[in-house]
Parts: structure tokens; sequence; C-alpha cells
């Protein structure tokens, strides 16, 4: 593999991986609604945008495999095909590879070849064969796709020539309204720009001049790459892109290459005329350019191109952009030649069609496919910008600390207040000064955390296809419906809900679920549907995982759980039936008399019980029996600010997680006493045992009190009282990660800043509970 | 342009820092005798603060302290040097450094001065000279009219004392 900017490579890493994610859940949607061809333009773009940026940087193995799929794709786009399964089976293949591929170049591993016969499936649907019928051999060319980006880019008379690929899309240029005011005015400073650009064209072709010239339009490139910006129109930055690396990069080639490479840099020029004419016009022509660029690539990096893609001698930049696909009609070009050139081009009579047609209209309007604007690339781009993960905690950072130093201010103002010397104005303006400050420090704050949020579409959009794998593997019909993505959530919540929704989502399609004949025979419809619905409940998030499924059985439950040794048979009959079903979520338990490899190992819901309680959240279970389940996970909607009880422990101040605590108790005398060794409480009808913080968190003996009062904090379905000397209040705290050294210790989970400067430690409460457990309590 | 920048540029960094003839150290007391560090691992010199004692950490760790919305872990160094603890006083420092990539403060009884002393007076550690464990020390200037003790952090805080700290914490688990 060459070396490739790492920036560049950065950014094609991230937008392109954009692409990717999404084109699963849109392969899913356009399998159940082939005939959306907004869908299918949709995904056909994202695979398009994906090659074209891989062919710049000449990864071979992505650009033919994305080529290959991009062709099926454009099979359908024409209606040569209907996508069915097979072919969509192919698709989602080709996207599995090119996220492989993706994890490799963030490895920086080489790239893993596309499977030839994955490649000549999807050629075959492209050439409009439809799966099953390709029966027929292989074409011969098509073993040579694997090889170097010369020949996937050599087939454009296979493909591209012939498809609505290849040609120019014209869009209504989109701008916002601040923007359009400016439109003259800008493409004026581009047509500057261009006719300075074709200036130093000429000095380009001289070898004497080269070198200035490079420079000079090096210096041009970076003005126009700025001023086509403007247009938020892709295609005239890379064209821009391209025009710059080749001219830089045009000093360090042969002679050879250079006679290559320069009609084709006069080729892009050409471009961008046309296209500034065409914004003149209030038009966004969208050139196939994907080859050219790729070919341009080629050239920079010195590979040697094929005969079908070598110009001829002193070829012209028209003659050019035909051999890399573009007809560019408009163009003045003496017909003859073009037309020569034209039969040279196109071995076959079928491909000939379009190319032919070309030079006897003056106009490109025979070949423009016009497109209405939602339809097709949206020219209008989300206003937003990239920012580095760290920079967002810095200012996280920076923020906790101006909440600190706004917890000064206001306590400063209340001592001057207080002070009798101040005038009456002066304590009203100290007052308000502090109040603003306080309004305003919360906003940032709130606006920093906001910065963070994104919508849990980001995760879901995972999911059809999993459901959609997982029914097909089990053989049963199954809907996956999702509401309410949009809800935003902390990043870090994100990357933490993963896993458990995958592991509800596959218990739902294996074990909620039934097979449809099961279903059939109890009167429900064939189809079982599972929605995964999230929403904002005050400062938490909720994700539902609804299934219509068999539901759960107290009983089986129970029988189960009593084996296990999880409870008794006296304590059963009194256990209520959310409990009953909590059981499911310890490890080891599974009702499933076969293990599937889907799940039923037991081991699923106990990691999504740790993964949830990592987050501070909540899991509820509802069920009726023959009806189906719902599932709630319940989370803070970020880790980084949580709210806590303040509680004294001995002479040290710690914070309790609100969200552990049920409820604060004062034992009387006689509530209290020893089982086993074990210092309980009785609390209503049951006995809570009680840990001693003071012991816990290894207190010096000089530190400790007296601790009356019972925190009852509860983590998964067990709970417990936690015994401190005061109660201080509720809080909303910042949570700090402990350092190295200490993140490690039991006990506490992390470290949160107080109004004073000080750092008081936060309770681990499910820590606190295992470690009581395992210890027995000895101190008791 | 550009070259002409760059050749500047690299002229300037060519100079100064090559010779390496000198040292700058800060130096601090602990227990009665003299210690120093490179001045560049040391990120900032405090006053004692309020120090949040750390359960089930190990005994040199006194606890976390707040730097500017960092929570950082702070060492007695008296006790990572197996001296006799004492109550801190007016003059107790916290010394916050950076070593292999974590940030940390030390506890000296006072800290002394900024000095720069020739890399030629700098001897390798003899044994014996210090109560201090000698892996900790790289080498021992001798200045006119006393001992200056040079420390190594990496030795110190470094992986040694976190694998120690990792596996009592995984025996106390």
């Amino acid at each position: 593999m060459y070396e490739v900017d790492p920036e560049i490579l950065q950014d094609f890493l991230t937008e392109s991986g954009e692409l990717l994610d999404t084109l699963d859940r849109d392969l899913v949607r356009l399998e159940n609604m082939p005939q959306d061809e907004d869908l299918l333009n949709q995904v056909f773009r994202a695979l398009h945008t994906i090659k074209g940026s891989a062919s710049f940087m000449a990864l071979t193995n992505l650009v033919a495999i994305a080529h290959a799929a991009e062709d099926a794709l454009n099979a359908a786009r024409r209606g040569d095909i209907v996508i069915n399964k097979l072919i969509m089976d192919m698709l989602l293949d080709a996207v599995d590879l090119l996220k492989r591929q993706f994890d490799e170049l963030r490895a920086g591993a080489d790239l893993t070849a596309p499977e030839p016969s994955l490649v000549q499936g999807l050629q075959a649907v492209g050439a409009g064969k439809m799966p099953g019928e390709h029966g027929a051999p292989p074409r011969a060319e098509v073993q040579e796709i694997p090889e170097p980006p010369a020949t996937t880019d050599s087939t454009p008379q296979d493909t591209d020539a012939s498809d609505a690929n290849s040609v120019l899309i014209v869009n209504e240029l989109n701008l916002p309204e601040n923007k359009a005011d400016l439109l003259d005015f800008m493409v004026v400073d581009l047509e500057e720009s261009l006719v300075e650009l074709r200036a130093h064209l000429t000095h380009l072709r001289d070898e004497a001049t080269r070198s200035d010239a490079v420079h000079e339009i090096t210096v041009l490139c970076e003005a126009l790459a700025r001023s086509v910006e403007f247009y938020e129109f892709g295609q005239m930055s890379s064209l821009v892109s391209v025009l710059e690396i080749a001219s830089a990069r045009i000093e360090d080639l042969d002679e050879s290459h250079i006679a290559q490479v320069l009609p084709r840099i006069e080729g892009v020029i050409a471009l961008l005329e046309n296209q500034t004419e065409g914004l003149r016009a209030g038009e966004a022509r969208q050139w196939p350019i994907d080859t050219l660029c790729g070919r341009v690539a080629d050239i920079v990096l010195g590979h040697d191109l094929d005969a079908e893609s070598t110009l001829p001698e002193g070829a012209t930049p028209e003659q050019a952009l035909h051999c890399d696909g573009v007809e560019l009609n408009v163009l003045q070009a003496p017909s003859a030649a073009r037309a020569v050139e034209v039969d040279e081009a196109t071995p076959t009579a079928e491909q000939s069609d379009a190319p032919t047609n070309s030079p006897t209209n003056p106009e490109p309007a025979a070949e423009v496919k016009s497109n209405k604007p939602a339809a097709v690339h949206p020219a209008k781009i989300e206003q937003t910008i990239r920012v580095e993960i760290s920079r967002l905690e810095q200012l996280l950072n920076l923020v906790g600390e101006l909440v600190l130093q706004k917890n000064r201010v206001s306590g400063l103002s209340r001592g001057i207040v207080q002070t009798s010397s101040v005038t009456q104005e002066m304590r009203e303006a100290v007052t308000q000064v502090s109040g603003d400050l306080d309004r305003v420090t919360s906003d940032i704050q709130v606006a920093v955390m906001r910065a963070r949020m994104q919508s849990l579409d980001r995760l879901f959009g995972k999911y059809p296809r999993l459901i959609r794998d997982l029914a097909r593997k089990t053989g049963k019909n199954i809907t996956l419906s999702i509401e309410g993505g949009d809800t935003e959530v902390d990043k870090s919540v994100i990357e933490e809900l993963g896993d458990p929704l995958v592991h509800l989502l596959r218990n739902s399609v294996d074990h909620g679920v039934e097979p449809p004949e099961d279903r059939a025979a109890t009167g429900k419809s064939e189809e079982g549907i599972i929605r995964l619905v999230a929403s904002q409940e005050g400062g938490h998030v909720a994700v539902r995982v609804i299934d219509n499924g068999r539901g759960l059985d107290r009983e089986k439950l129970l029988k189960k759980a009593i084996e296990r040794g999880l409870t008794t048979e006296e304590e059963a009959p009194g256990l209520s039936d959310s409990e009953v079903y909590q059981f499911i979520l310890t490890a080891g338990f599974s009702t499933a008399v076969e293990v599937s490899d889907i799940s039923g190992r037991g081991v699923g819901m106990d990691v999504v019980r740790n993964n949830i309680e990592k987050l501070k959240g909540t899991i509820d279970i509802e069920s009726t029996l023959g009806e189906g389940t719902t599932i709630i996970i319940k989370i803070p909607l970020t880790l980084a600010i949580m709210t806590a009880m303040m509680v004294g422990v001995g002479s040290e101040l710690y914070a309790v997680p609100l969200t552990n605590i049920l409820e604060i108790v004062r034992p009387e005398k006689d509530q209290l006493s020893t089982v086993n060794g074990r210092r309980v409480m009785r609390i209503r009808d049951s006995v809570l045992p009680l840990i001693d913080l003071s012991e816990m968190l290894e207190l010096p003996e000089t530190r400790r009190q007296e601790s009356p009062f019972a925190v009852v904090v509860e983590q998964g379905n067990r709970s417990a009282g936690l015994m401190v000397s005061r109660l201080i209040g509720q809080q909303e705290v910042v949570i700090k990660p402990l350092d190295g050294v200490l993140s490690r210790s039991g006990g506490v989970s992390g470290a949160t800043v107080c109004d004073d400067g000080g750092v008081s430690l936060i309770v681990d409460v499910s820590k606190l509970m295992q470690i009581a457990q395992e210890t027995g309590l000895a101190a008791a | 342009m550009t070259a002409t920048a760059q050749s500047t540029a690299r002229s300037a960094l060519d100079s100064p820092h090559a010779g390496g003839e000198h040292l700058q150290l800060v130096s601090f007391e602990v227990g009665g005798e003299e210690f120093a560090i490179d001045i560049l691992a040391v990120q900032e010199i405090n006053r004692m603060m309020d120090i949040t004692r750390a359960p089930h950490s190990p005994p040199e760790v006194e606890g976390v302290i707040n730097l500017r919305g960092r929570i950082i872990p702070v060492l007695d160094l008296r006790r990572r040097f197996g001296m006799e603890t004492r109550e801190f006083d007016q003059d107790s420092r916290i010394v916050v450094v950076e070593v292999a990539g974590r940030v940390l403060g030390f506890i000296v009884d006072r800290v002394h001065e900024v000095l720069r002393i020739s890399k030629n007076i700098v001897e390798p550690p003899p044994a014996m000279i210090t109560s201090v464990n000698s892996d900790f020390i790289s080498g021992v200037g001798k200045l006119e009219d006393r001992l200056l003790i040079l420390l190594n952090l990496n030795k110190l805080f470094g992986k040694d004392l976190i694998g120690a700290v990792d596996s009592a914490v995984e025996q106390a688990a």
C-alpha cells in the first residue's frame, strides 16, 4: 500500500465510514421496498461516493468491491433487475467486506481482496442477469476485477459509459438565502480564477516554465478551494483538489506520464469552467468524474495506465475527458475528430448509443438527466464541523472549573450582602451579578453537554440488519420498528448502550418471538413485531424493547430460580412478577431448552445487566404470557453529570448516586439486629442487610463517628442499607475519573469536585454490595 | 520563501540544547536530605491543600486532590522512601509531575530552589549513601557544600509502583 496522507485518510474514514453505517439500514429498508427509487438512489450514491474517494487514494481492493456493488445497484436503477433476497445477500456481503476493509485501513493493515465469486455475482447482476439464471459462464474480463485499479477503472465502456452513472446530472443549485445574494459576485470571482488558471496552463506545458507554473497553480488552487466551498457543491471541491494534486506532482513525473496527465488537467479545468457556467444558470452540474479522478491519481502515483486508458500522443482535453467517460460536448470540439475518436473507443454497438448521440446535439439536453433537487444528492450540506472529542472534554472540564469559581463568587456575594458597611445599592448589584453569573454558567454547562449529545439513530441504524439476519437464520418472520431514534444522549452513553441492546434484540428474536407456525396455531399473526422505542423522560432516556412474542412464564422462571438456589419455595409466592422476571438477568440463567448460536447460553442477559449498571441505569421487565415482553432500560442522559446524595461518613464526605437510592431511614434500636453475624435491619416486612460505610471505606479510627442513618440503596434486584453519619443533601455533581493508581480500588467509582474546590469520592454501590456479600460483612 | 524559513528554523533547533552540558533541576528536602529532579518533569509546585483520602489505596497514596478540574493522586514521598511520617506543615509542598504519561503529585518537606548544575559533577549513585532505595536514584551531584541526590522519577513512580499498586488492589478485591 502506498502512503496516503494520514489526514486525508482520516477524513475518508470518518466521512465514508458514516456512509457505510447508513448503508446497512438503507439496504434492509430497500429489501422491503425494492420499488423505492429515492432509497435506491440514496444507496447507490453512498456506494458511489465511497468508491470515488477510495479510487483517489488507489485503494484497489476497496474500489473493486464497491464498484461491483454499484454495478448491481445500477442495474436495479435501470430497471433491468429487481433486488431480491439473493441479490441483497450479495450486497450485504459487499458492505460487510467494505466494513472489514475500513477496519483494516484503520489498523494500517493490507486490505482484504474481495472474493472473485462475489464480485462476479454482482457483476452478473450488474449486467442484468438475475441470480439463478447466471448459470451462464462468467465473462472473461470479470476475472481481472481484483487486479489494480486501472482494471476496475478501465471498464467504463462496460458499465459506466452506458448507464445513468456516466451522464451529467443537473441539480438545481440549492444555496441558503444569505448566500444566494452573493452568487453573482462569487461566480465572477471564480471565472477570474479560471481565466488565470488557463494562462498558467500554457506554462505548465513548457518544461522551462513548469516549475513556476506549478507554484502559481498551487496558490490559485488554494484560493479556488476556498472559493468553491461557498457553493456547497462537493464535486467542484473534488476537481480542485485533483487539479492541485496533479499539478503539484507533475514535476516528479516522467515525460510519458506528463503526456497522460496534462490533457486531463486541462480537462478538469474545462469541467470547472463548465460547472461555473452552470452555477451562473443556477445549476449544480454533477459530472461522472470518478474514472477521471482515479486515473489522475494513478498517473501522479507513477502507475502505468493500460492501453484502453492511455491517451494518444497530443491528445486534446476533450479526448482525455471522453476517454475517462466524461462527454463534455459543450466543448467546441471539431466534430470530425470526435466522431473518429468515438468509433475507436466504443468497441460494441450496444454502448455506442450514448456517445454517438452527443456530437449531434449542441446542447447536453439529450443525455442530461434532470432531477428534482430533493431526489438527488442534496446540494445543501448540513452546517456542521467535526470537533475532536478531547476538545469537548477539555471544554467540559473548564466548565466544571467555571462552576466552581461561580460557587465561590456566590459565597462571597452572600458574605458581602451580610456586611453592614455595604450600601443598599451595592448589595443589590452584587446579588444581581451573582445571580446572572449563576444562570449563564448553568446555560454554558448545558450547552457543552449538548455538544456531546448524539442521536440514538446512530446506534439504531445497525439493528434492522441484525434483525433481518437473525430472522432468516431462525426462520422467523419478524419486523423491527424503530421509534424515537432522534432522542439524543451523551456520546459515551451511546458507546456503552450498543452491546446490551444487541443482546436484548437477539433475545427477543430467539426466545421472544415464536416460529410462524406456532404463532398461527395460537391465533396470532405470523409476523412477529419487535419495537425499539426510545424516549426522553426527565434526565433519563428510556429505551424499550417490545416484542409480541410468547411472553415470560412466571411459573417456569420460578422453578428454574429455585433449582438454581436464587430463591426458595417459601419465598416464591411472595415475589412480585417484576422480581421474578429479574431472574432472567442473572448470570447463567437461561430457560431455553436448547442452546442456539444466537442466544440461550445465559451469558447475554447478565452482560446486559452489568453494562446498564455501569451506565447507572436500571432495567425493568414487563410481560404478559402469550402476548409479549417489554424490557425497559432507563439510563441517565449523560455520564458526565449525575444527581447524587452527599453524605457524611465519619468526618469525610461521599456522594451516593441518587439512581441507586430507594429511601433514607433512621432506624430505631429495635429494628436493628444481627443475623448470622451480619447486621441487618427490619424495614416494614423485609430484612435489609446493613453495610457500615466507615468500615467498607477503611476510615481511620480518628475520623469515625456514630452512623445513625441508613441510605437504602438498590442495585439490580438486591438492596442494602448504607450506614452514614450525616446527610448533606442532593446535588448535581460532575463526575471525574480517578486517575490510574486509584481507578481500580474498590468501593469508589469516581470523584467529584465540591463547591469549596475539595474532592469528594463517589460511592460505587454495586461494587460495595459485591464486596459486602463476599466478605460476609465480617465486621458486623 | 518557505525554504529559507525552514533552514532558519533548523539552525535555531540545532544550536542550544544539543550540547546538554547542564542540568536544570528543582531541589527539595525530605527527611533531612536534599533531592532534585529535572525541572522539565515538574508541572507545578503547590502549597498543601485538602487531600481527600482514597479508600483501598496503597499506603504511599495520601489521597487525591483537585488540580483545576483534574483529579490526581498525591503520594507521600516519606512513605515512598520508607521514612518516618510526620504532620505536614507550613513548608510542606505538593510537587506535581508528569511521569510516564501520568500526572501525579508528591509531598515533600520543603522546596529549596531551582538550580543549574554541570553534568560533569554528577556521579553514578554510590551504594549506601542514603537511606533511600538506590533504585530510585539516578545520580549524585556534588555541590561545593552539599550533596544533591538526583531522583529517577520513572523508577520512583513508574511501572513498579503502578504494578505493585495494581496487584495490591487485586488482592484486596
